[in-house]
């Protein structure tokens, strides 16, 4: 039986929605996940590259009362439940002046109890003229996924204030797709372009150092249109980023994590290593935490890497194209990874699971999750997705949910894997080969195992 | 029939405001055809749904600034006669072409400057606006059968629309009984309206509303959850319900809730109806200052809007009455609702 109260107060209730507002950016469904100093709400999108989550700590609520079962002392609570349904109940109620109906306090409850065939969250709002507001809403036990993004293996960073970056946000047009982020001569420049191609007869385009003119070239593209903005370095509250790194991000997530930052007024740190690795943005007010962890693309267009990055040119390829590549040998030059360092401790302690499983299986399991950091590498340029939009690769999440017995589980995990692994390859390899010896020399330290993510049953 | 040309018309009525009828007629614009009945004192329109849901709002007398009403002679060879002398048939007209007959020359108050007419000098004190001119709106039903003409005037641009009229669609209103009240209870509106926009994020079906001596609830279920809201007949219900949880010494006040009038006859009054239906009543919620909801012994459920006029103060009525759902339909939250009402035993 797990008890998870807590008690908010209008402005926080009405926090809680602006940051539901943002996940509803992200994905319908929002994971909440209960621990005894925090509680945080997150969402992971569709195609899962990208995975934002909002940590509210124990001083954000009037009250928190989470106790779970067992009393483990690191124990946690996790559930999902449909984003509307949370916006619905925690919405900001008291903007209406004119109604002297003001909520005074909202009182949240989970009720889980394996009696009992429902599982209920219970909001009841309170307010000052004697009407109660309550809400049950079905969630459901769920295991959930995290972005693990380490910032203090991020050579880049950046931070501005979040009201300066919405201020320019507006240039970009609403149906851009990429953000070109890069630094150079002092300035920081946010580049909105789309790739798509209508006519895309020619699939991949001739390669070239500069995208501005493979976008110029004779190719129609879907949406001409692109807007550079560009910031001087004074106007960051913190910059420390290399030059002539484009790292290319989703505008409608960026656009998401600007205006909800904006909204609660704070500056926005931005927290990256190079194009493909995961992008961080994070910032907080008071007892919020927002981390929003954003697959990139993008390339390094410096003078001291050799040209011909595979990324940049394979932006266009198709589905077709891609699969039918021949499989190649990654997989057999992935040592068994050491114990990874400086990561979160995300062991789990669902109800009625047995102790994590043993670690000798892992090794060998571990191909899957593919790390968000690679040890830093001279040249890891050969981990760039070879797909924009298939962002699975450079951000390892495991996807491999079950609901059966832990046996059964164990062994279809194993196969799902080896099919994973084999696709992986086919995806992942570099079409030319002359990193190869390169590439068999780099060990690779995931940052999340399969042990780690959480299990309910 | 055999009314005479040169009779008077049985219904003249000029109005100088449209904007004051379309916004009662606009609370019972949910449905297509309404039926009119005017009489001695105004003229009642009335929209029904299915047969189970009822709108009238009734025009009175007092929002016109001439209203004139000659019934026709009673001829002796009428069929009708049950039909009291004095009384007209009713006919019924297409509510959606009235609605936007009445709002031909848009909604703008008389305050609100259009666009196009910037300049503040322009307007002195014999402007049609500022003579109260603008907006006239004429209504005049001829005779038995004849169309309703409405005749909108507006800075010297006149527009006549006549609408046909119909036989009346429907005979008799759902019967209420007013002496057999099951509960009464008069709040503002502002309240039911932010208690039924809160039930609406669930999307639910049905509209349960439970009144106990105590409570008045609102409860509503949907696909991710239910939602229930629930008002003290006692303001101080939250102080008293921490008092309770404080100690059991603490004196209960009887202070005069948000609801105004609580009357509950009986133990308690439960009866669900269709949430759709509840919701069609979203405009006179948002522009009544009070509603009563009455329910009769039958379940017949009736809210009664006041509307404040726009000009000449008074106030006007948009009736609704609703027929419940058949028992067990909605009553799957019943067991949920029952430990609401806990902290008052």
């Amino acid at each position: 039986m797990v008890t998870l109260k807590f008690t908010l107060t209008p402005e926080a209730s009405a926090s809680i929605h602006g940051a539901l507002l943002c996940l509803a950016r992200f994905s319908d469904t929002v994971s909440l996940e209960a621990k005894d100093d925090s509680l945080t709400f997150s969402a992971l999108n569709l195609s899962k590259s990208a995975h934002a989550a909002v940590a509210l700590d124990t001083p954000f609520f009037s009250a928190y009362e989470f106790e779970a079962e067992g009393g483990h002392l690191d124990s946690r609570f996790t559930c999902c439940m449909s984003n509307k349904a949370l916006l619905s109940v925690f919405k900001s109620r008291n903007n209406d002046a004119k109604s002297s109906n003001i909520t005074e306090r909202c009182e949240v409850s989970f009720q889980e109890d394996d009696d009992e065939a429902k599982c209920r969250m219970i909001a009841r709002n309170i307010c000052s003229n004697g009407v109660i507001k309550t809400f049950r809403l079905t969630y459901e036990s769920a295991e959930i996924m995290q972005a693990l993004f380490d910032r203090d293996l991020a050579e880049n960073k950046w931070a501005i204030r979040a009201g300066f970056l919405k201020e320019n946000l507006a240039y970009f047009s609403q149906k851009v797709e990429q953000l070109d982020i890069f630094y150079e001569e002092g300035k920081m420049t946010f580049l909105s372009f789309t790739a798509k191609v209508v006519s895309a007869k020619n699939g991949v385009l001739p390669v070239n150092n500069h995208r501005i003119s493979l976008l110029t070239n004779a190719e129609i593209l879907k949406m001409p249109l692109k807007t550079t903005v560009i910031l001087n370095g004074g106007d960051f509250e913190k910059l420390s980023v290399q030059e002539q790194l484009h790292i290319v991000v989703s505008v409608k997530d960026f656009r998401a994590v600007v205006l909800h930052a904006e909204s609660i007024d704070t500056v926005l740190h931005a927290y990256y290593t190079s194009p493909g690795r995961p992008l961080q943005f994070a910032y907080n007010k008071g007892s919020m935490n927002c981390q929003f962890t954003l697959t990139t693309a993008g390339e390094y267009r410096g003078t001291t890497i050799q040209p011909a990055p595979v990324g940049a040119a394979t932006r266009h390829r198709s589905e077709s194209e891609r699969a039918s590549k021949p499989p190649p040998s990654r997989a057999k030059v992935m040592p068994p990874p050491p114990a990874p360092s400086g990561r979160r401790n995300t062991k789990t302690l669902g109800k009625r699971r047995p102790s994590a499983p043993d670690r000798s299986a892992e090794t060998s399991r571990d191909n899957q999750d593919e790390p968000l950091f690679v040890p830093m590498e001279n040249d890891d340029r050969n981990w760039d997705p070879p797909s924009y939009d298939n962002a699975e690769e450079s951000l390892g999440w495991d996807a491999s949910e079950e609901t059966e017995s832990l046996f059964s589980r164990q062994i279809r995990e194993q196969e799902a894997r080896a099919a994973a692994a084999a696709t992986k390859r086919k995806e992942e390899v570099p079409e030319t080969g002359p990193d190869e010896s390169q590439e068999a020399s780099i060990s690779l330290s995931p940052t999340q195992r399969l042990s780690d993510i959480p299990r309910l049953w | 029939m055999s009314t005479q040309p040169e009779s008077p018309p049985i219904l003249s009525a000029v109005s100088s405001s449209a904007r004051q009828l379309f916004l009662l007629l606009r609370c019972i614009g949910f449905g297509s055809k309404a039926q009119v009945q005017p009489t001695e004192d105004g003229i009642r329109f009335s929209v029904e749904e299915s047969s189970v849901m009822e709108g009238m709002a009734f025009l009175g007398k007092t929002l016109f600034s001439s209203f004139q009403f000659t019934p026709p002679q009673v001829q002796p060879d009428t069929v009708d006669t049950t039909q009291e002398s004095g009384d007209v048939d009713p006919f019924s007209i297409s509510l959606a072409a009235l609605l936007e007959t009445l709002q031909i020359f848009g909604l703008s108050e008389l305050s609100k400057p259009t666009p196009w007419n910037r300049d503040p000098y322009n307007r002195d004190a014999f402007s049609a606006q500022a003579l109260g001119l603008s907006g006239i709106c004429r209504l005049r039903y001829d005779s038995v059968g004849s169309p309703l003409v409405i005749i909108l005037e507006e800075a010297g641009i006149s527009t006549t629309c006549k609408l046909v009229t119909y036989e009346p669609a429907y005979d008799s209103d759902i019967p209420f009984a007013r002496l057999e009240l099951g509960m009464k209870i008069i709040m503002q509106a502002s309240y039911l309206a932010d208690a039924i926009t809160e039930l609406s994020t669930s999307n639910p079906e049905h509209l349960t509303i439970r009144a106990t001596d105590t409570f008045l609830i609102l409860s509503a279920s949907g696909d991710h959850g239910s939602a229930v809201v629930q008002f003290h007949r006692d303001n101080k219900a939250v102080q008293e319900n921490d008092a309770l949880a404080a100690g059991p010494n603490a004196v209960p006040k009887r202070n005069r809730g948000i609801l105004e009038t609580f009357q509950v006859s009986g133990e308690s009054f439960s009866q669900s109806y269709k949430f759709s239906h509840i919701s069609n009543t979203k405009k006179a919620l948002q522009s009544a200052i009070k509603v009563s909801i009455r329910g009769d012994s039958q379940g017949v459920l009736s809210l009664q809007f006041m509307i404040e006029n726009l000009e000449g103060g008074g106030v006007s009525f948009v009736d609704y009455r609703f027929i419940p759902l058949v028992r067990d339909e909605g009553y799957e939250e019943d067991e949920e609702l029952g430990d609401i009402g806990a902290p008052e035993s």
